[in-house]
C-alpha cells in the first residue's frame, strides 16, 4: 500500500540468496567412483589374502554391485553431489583392503579387515538386530519420558517462583552428577531392574531439557507477556501459548543434549542386567577382544544415533519452521 | 588343603626345577620364622640383579582384586629392587581385559590376570606371553544362606548374575555347570550387573546366585549373609592355576632376562604372601580400604597363593583350561587346545 | 475545539497518581502526582523529557501495574488490572516470531477463543498488510511489522489504544506514512488513544490535546488543546506557532 514497503517484499523473495544458482561442476567427477569401487573388487578378488579370512569373494562381489551400481548412477545423472563422496568411500575401502587383508600392515587384534566386518553382520546380524532393538527400546521410553518431564519441570522453573525455590536446589545437587556415581542409588531406590535403567536414561535426557527449558523461558522478552495479558491472557495462556513456543529453539538445543546424554547412558544402563542391547554387546565383544564386532556394534551403533539426531532435527525443522536460520544436521 | 598344596608343589618340581626339594615340603603353620626359605618361589638358582642402572618397567594390575596382592608385595617388600627393577604401576580397575590391550600395544610390560578372562581374547592374537601360574583359586558362586539352593544342579532355570557377561566367573561356573550335567547356556541364564549391585539384585529376586571374587565377594558373604555353593578352590580345580603372568611379547623376545626377573620378583612375593598373608593383608589394605587389613589376610590366606607353575606344567593347565571352555562352547569344536596352549604361553626358565 | 469524530472509545480518569520502583534498597518516584481526564474519543499526545514516566502512566492505564497511590477510572469504574478494551502497544512491534501475521493479527481471538477470521481479513487489507497473511515476522520491514502490531491491537475494536512510541523506530520516510494511517484509523474506528512521543510534529499532527510532562517524577506542566482542522500541513503557520510554544515548555526555548 506504499512505496515505501516495497524493499520488505523484496525481503521476502530473497530468503534463499543461492537457490537457483547452479554450479558447474566437472563432468568427469560422477563418473570416478564406479570404476574405483570396481578396482577395489579386482583387488580383493584376485590378490591373495595375507591369512585365513571369511568372505573375501563375497566381498569382492559387494564392492563390484556398488561399482555398477555407481555407475548407472552416474550415467542417469543421478550421481553429482555425493561423487566426491562415493569416491573417498571406494578408495578408503580399498587402502583399507590391502593394508589389512593383503599386506597385514596394521597391527593386530585391534584391526580388523573388511571382509572381517562383513563377516560379523553376515553370521551375528539376528543378535545384533536383536541388541537394537533392546537398545532403541530403552532409549524410547527413557528419552521420551525424560524429555517430557524436562521440559515440564523447565517450564516450572521459569514460571512459578514456589516451584523454582523446591526445585531449583535438588536440580543444582542431582543434575550433574555423573550417570555411572548415581547407578547404585538408582538400582537402589527402584525395585525392578528395567525401571531403574529407563529412569537413568529419563534423568539424563531430562536434565538438560530441564535447564534450557527454564532458561528459554527466562529469556522470553516480558513484552511477549504484556501483549497477551491487555488482551486477556491468563497463566495458562501465558505459559502453553507464548512462553513455551517462545522457548522452543532453546527446548530443543536441550532435546538435542539430552539425546546425546542419553546415548552415553545407554552404555551404563545395560550394565543393569539387560539380555540384549548395543552396549551390552559392546562389552561383551570388548571382553572377548572380538574386535570386528565391537567396530560393527560401533557402526550400528553410530547408525542408530546419527539416525536418531536426524529425526530429531527434523522435527525441530518442523516446529521451528519460523526462525531465520538454524543449524542443519 | 596341605595335600593339594603339596601336589601343586610336586608339580613345580615334576616340571623339572630340581635342587629345592625342601621347598616342597612346608609345615602348616606358614609364617613361623625358621622356615622362611620355604617361602620362595621354586625357581632354580640365585637371584642375579640386572646390571646397569635400574631397569624402568610397568606393571599393570587391576587393584579391585586381593587374589593380585603379589604385584604391591613385589614391590613393598623388595622383590623388584633385589632384581633391580624399577616399576611403576598403572591401575586398571574393573575390567582385567584392559590389560591385555595395555601390554600388547606397550602401556605396560607385564600384568597378572585371571587365565580364563584372557583365553578367549589372547586367540585374537595379542602379543602377550603367558609364562606362569601365580596362585590359585579366588571365584566363588554364592547364594542367600536360606537359599533352597544346595549344589549346582539347583541351580536348573535360575539366573546367575555375574560382574561381566563375558568374564571369568561366567566362564569358571559355565564349566562347574557342564561338569554337574547341566548345559550352562539353555538350563541356566546369565545375567551382568556392576560388581556391588549383584547382591541387591539377589535380594529382589532378579537373580538366584551371583558370582565374583575377593575382596568383594567376602565383604558381601559377611553383609548380606550369603553362602558359597562352589568356588575354584575345590576338586582338581583347586590346584590349577587362576591367575597367570602375563608379559609383552616383544619383551619376551628381546630381553628375556628382565622378563625373567620381572616373572620371579612376581612369583617370589606370590610365595612370600602365601607364608605371611596377615602382613600381605596389611599392604593390600592401602588398595582396598574397605575390607579390614585382617579380612584381606584371611582371604589371602584362603585362596590357593602356594600354588605355583611354570613351564610344562603350566602349559597342561592352559590346554587343560581351553579344553573346558571347549567343551561349553566358548571355542569352538574343532579348536587344537594342545597347540593353542603352545602358542600363548611361553617357557622363560628352561 | 475541533470536531472528534462519532466516539465508540472510553473517557479516562486519572486522579493524584503517584507511582514509583525499589531498585534494591532505592526508591525511585517516578509519577509525582498526575490527574488528568480524558474523554472519550480524544487523541491524546503525551510528551516530556525522556525517563519521565510517559511509558510507566501507559502501563498504569492498561492495567499491567497497579499505582501505589491515586485511582484510574475508565468510563467510571476503576481500572483492576488488564482488559481488552484497553489496548496498549509497543514501541517494537512485538509481533510474536513464532506466528505469521495473520496469527499473530488473530492473538486475541486466541485468546478470547472467539473466532471470526473475516474481522481478521478486514484489519489486515485496513493495516494494508493483505498479501502477506502468511508471511513471519522475521520477514517484515520495521513499518511492515509495525501495520501488524496495529492491526493486532485493533482486530477487538478496543475503546482505548494505548501508544507508547509506536512510530520511533521507523525511518523518516515510513514515519510519515503510518501517521497518516494512523489518524486514518482514528477517525474511522473512533477509539480513544494516548500517544506518548518525543516528536511534537507528530503530536501536533496527530492530537486534538497536547500534554507535557515534567521530568522524573513526572508532572502535569501544560495541556494544551489543538484547535486545528485536520489535515493539519506541516508548514501551516498555526503550527509553527504552536510548535515553538511547547518546545519553550519543554525547555528548549533557545534550541532551533
Amino acid at each position: 500500500m506504499s512505496g515505501t514497503d516495497i524493499s520488505l517484499t523484496d525481503r521476502i523473495g530473497t530468503r534463499h540468496p543461492d537457490a537457483g544458482v547452479t554450479r558447474r561442476r566437472p563432468a568427469i567427477l560422477p563418473w570416478l567412483p564406479g570404476p574405483v569401487w570396481l578396482a577395489d573388487a579386482l583387488v580383493t578378488w584376485r590378490w591373495p589374502d595375507a591369512d585365513d579370512f571369511p568372505d573375501t569373494t563375497l566381498l569382492a562381489i559387494l564392492f563390484a554391485v556398488t561399482g555398477i551400481a555407481l555407475l548407472t548412477a552416474a550415467a542417469t545423472g543421478v550421481l553429482t553431489k555425493r561423487a566426491p563422496w562415493a569416491t573417498a568411500l571406494g578408495s578408503g575401502f580399498g587402502a583399507w583392503e590391502i593394508a589389512q587383508a593383503k599386506l597385514l600392515s596394521l597391527p593386530r587384534p585391534f584391526f580388523g579387515t573388511p571382509q572381517d566386518l562383513l563377516d560379523v553382520f553376515i553370521t551375528d546380524w539376528h543378535r545384533l538386530g536383536d541388541s537394537l532393538l533392546h537398545s532403541l527400546g530403552l532409549l524410547a521410553a527413557g528419552y521420551t519420558v525424560g524429555s517430557l518431564a524436562g521440559i515440564a519441570t523447565g517450564i516450572g522453573l521459569g514460571r512459578s517462583k514456589r516451584f523454582r525455590y523446591w526445585m531449583h536446589p535438588v536440580l543444582r545437587a542431582i543434575g550433574p552428577l555423573p550417570p555411572v556415581a548415581l547407578l547404585p542409588l538408582a538400582f537402589v531406590l527402584i525395585p525392578s531392574s528395567w525401571l531403574a535403567g529407563e529412569a537413568l536414561m529419563a534423568l539424563a535426557s531430562g536434565f538438560p531439557a530441564a535447564i534450557l527449558t527454564w532458561s528459554g523461558i527466562a529469556a522470553v522478552d516480558p513484552a511477549y507477556y504484556d501483549v497477551a495479558r491487555t488482551m486477556g491472557a491468563r497463566e495458562r495462556f501465558l505459559t502453553l501459548r507464548v512462553a513455551l513456543p517462545a522457548a522452543m529453539p532453546q527446548i530443543f538445543v536441550g532435546l538435542f543434549m539430552g539425546l546425546g546424554a542419553s546415548f552415553a547412558m545407554l552404555i551404563i544402563a545395560e550394565m543393569l542386567g539387560v539380555k540384549a542391547g548395543l552396549g551390552f554387546y559392546m562389552q561383551w565383544a570388548q571382553g572377548w577382544a572380538a574386535y570386528p564386532n565391537m567396530y560393527a556394534a560401533l557402526i550400528v551403533m553410530s547408525l542408530m544415533c546419527t539416525g536418531l539426531i536426524t529425526l530429531l532435527f527434523r522435527l525441530r525443522d518442523r516446529i521451528l519452521v519460523w526462525q531465520k536460520d538454524g543449524l542443519k544436521w | 588343603m596341605i595335600s593339594h598344596r603339596l601336589a601343586s608343589r610336586r608339580t613345580l618340581l615334576g616340571a623339572g626345577l630340581s635342587g629345592v626339594a625342601a621347598l616342597a615340603i612346608r609345615p602348616a603353620s606358614g609364617q613361623s620364622a625358621g622356615h622362611e626359605e620355604m617361602c620362595h618361589a621354586a625357581i632354580p638358582g640365585e637371584v642375579r640383579p640386572l646390571p646397569g642402572a635400574p631397569r624402568k618397567v610397568t606393571i599393570a594390575w587391576n587393584e579391585n582384586s586381593v587374589c593380585v596382592a603379589a604385584v604391591p608385595v613385589a614391590k613393598e617388600k623388595g622383590f623388584f629392587a633385589q632384581h633391580n627393577l624399577d616399576v611403576d604401576y598403572v591401575n586398571f580397575g574393573g575390567s582385567t581385559d584392559q590389560l591385555l590391550e595395555a601390554i600388547s600395544t606397550g602401556k605396560a610390560d607385564a600384568a597378572p590376570g585371571m587365565a580364563l578372562r584372557w583365553l578367549k581374547p589372547l586367540q585374537q592374537g595379542f602379543d602377550v606371553k603367558l609364562v606362569a601360574g601365580l596362585h590359585a583359586g579366588c571365584l566363588y558362586l554364592s547364594v542367600p544362606a536360606d537359599s533352597a539352593i544346595r549344589q549346582l544342579t539347583d541351580l536348573k532355570g535360575k539366573t546367575i548374575g555375574v560382574p561381566d557377561i563375558g568374564g571369568p566367573e561366567r566362564n569358571f561356573f559355565s564349566i562347574r555347570l557342564k561338569e554337574a550335567g547341566l548345559d550352562p547356556e539353555s538350563d541356566v541364564s546369565w545375567r551382568a550387573f556392576p560388581t556391588d549391585l549383584l547382591p541387591l539384585a539377589l535380594q529382589r529376586g532378579d537373580i538366584q546366585a551371583l558370582s565374583n571374587s575377593d575382596p568383594v565377594n567376602w565383604l558381601q558373604k559377611r553383609q548380606f549373609s550369603l553362602r558359597d555353593i562352589d568356588t575354584n578352590m575345590t576338586g582338581k580345580w583347586a590346584h590349577t592355576t587362576c591367575c597367570v603372568i602375563g608379559v609383552r611379547g616383544s619383551l619376551v623376545r628381546n630381553e628375556p632376562d628382565v622378563a625373567r626377573a620381572i616373572t620371579r620378583a612376581i612369583l617370589d612375593a606370590g610365595a612370600w604372601l602365601a607364608c605371611n598373608p596377615v602382613e600381605a593383608g596389611q599392604i593390600f589394605h592401602a588398595y582396598s580400604p574397605k575390607a579390614s587389613a585382617d579380612d584381606l589376610g584371611a582371604m589371602i590366606r584362603a585362596q590357593g597363593h602356594h600354588h605355583q607353575t611354570l613351564t610344562g606344567s603350566f602349559r597342561d593347565e592352559i590346554a587343560t583350561y581351553a579344553e573346558a571352555l571347549k567343551n561349553v562352547g566358548i571355542f569352538r569344536p574343532s579348536f587344537d587346545t594342545a597347540r593353542y596352549a603352545s602358542r600363548v604361553t611361553q617357557d622363560l626358565f628352561v | 475545539m475541533v470536531t472528534t469524530p462519532a466516539t465508540s472509545g472510553l473517557s479516562l480518569g486519572l486522579s493524584a497518581i503517584r507511582h514509583g520502583y525499589t531498585l534494591g534498597r532505592d526508591f525511585t518516584a517516578v509519577i509525582g502526582g498526575v490527574t488528568l481526564n480524558i474523554a472519550a474519543g480524544e487523541f491524546v499526545a503525551l510528551l516530556g523529557p525522556s525517563g519521565c514516566g510517559k511509558s510507566t502512566l501507559l502501563r498504569l492505564i492498561a492495567g499491567l501495574e497497579a499505582p501505589h497511590e491515586g485511582e484510574i477510572l475508565a468510563d467510571g469504574l476503576p481500572v483492576a488490572g488488564p482488559h481488552p478494551d484497553r489496548i496498549l502497544m509497543f514501541q517494537d512491534p512485538t509481533l510474536y516470531p513464532w506466528r505469521t501475521v495473520r496469527q499473530n493479527v488473530s492473538l486475541s481471538q486466541d485468546i478470547s477463543g472467539k473466532k471470526d477470521a473475516a474481522a481478521v481479513d478486514d484489519i489486515i487489507s485496513l493495516v494494508g498488510l493483505s498479501g502477506f497473511e502468511r508471511a513471519w515476522p522475521h520477514q517484515l520491514s520495521g513499518g511492515m511489522a509495525q501495520r501488524a502490531a496495529l492491526a493486532r491491537a485493533l482486530i477487538n475494536h478496543p475503546k482505548l489504544l494505548l501508544l507508547d512510541e509506536p512510530l520511533g523506530k521507523l525511518d523518516a520516510l515510513t514515519r510519515l506514512t503510518m501517521q497518516t494511517e494512523l489518524h486514518r484509523l482514528w477517525k474511522e474506528r473512533g477509539f480513544t488513544a494516548v500517544m506518548v512521543t518525543h516528536d511534537v510534529e507528530e503530536a501536533l499532527f496527530l492530537a486534538t490535546r497536547i500534554v507535557t510532562l515534567s521530568a522524573r517524577p513526572a508532572r502535569i506542566v501544560s495541556d494544551i488543546q489543538v484547535d486545528l482542522p485536520f489535515h493539519r500541513h506541516r508548514d501551516d503557520p498555526q503550527v509553527l506557532q504552536l510548535r515553538r510554544d511547547i518546545l519553550t515548555r519543554l525547555g528548549h526555548r533557545d534550541d532551533w
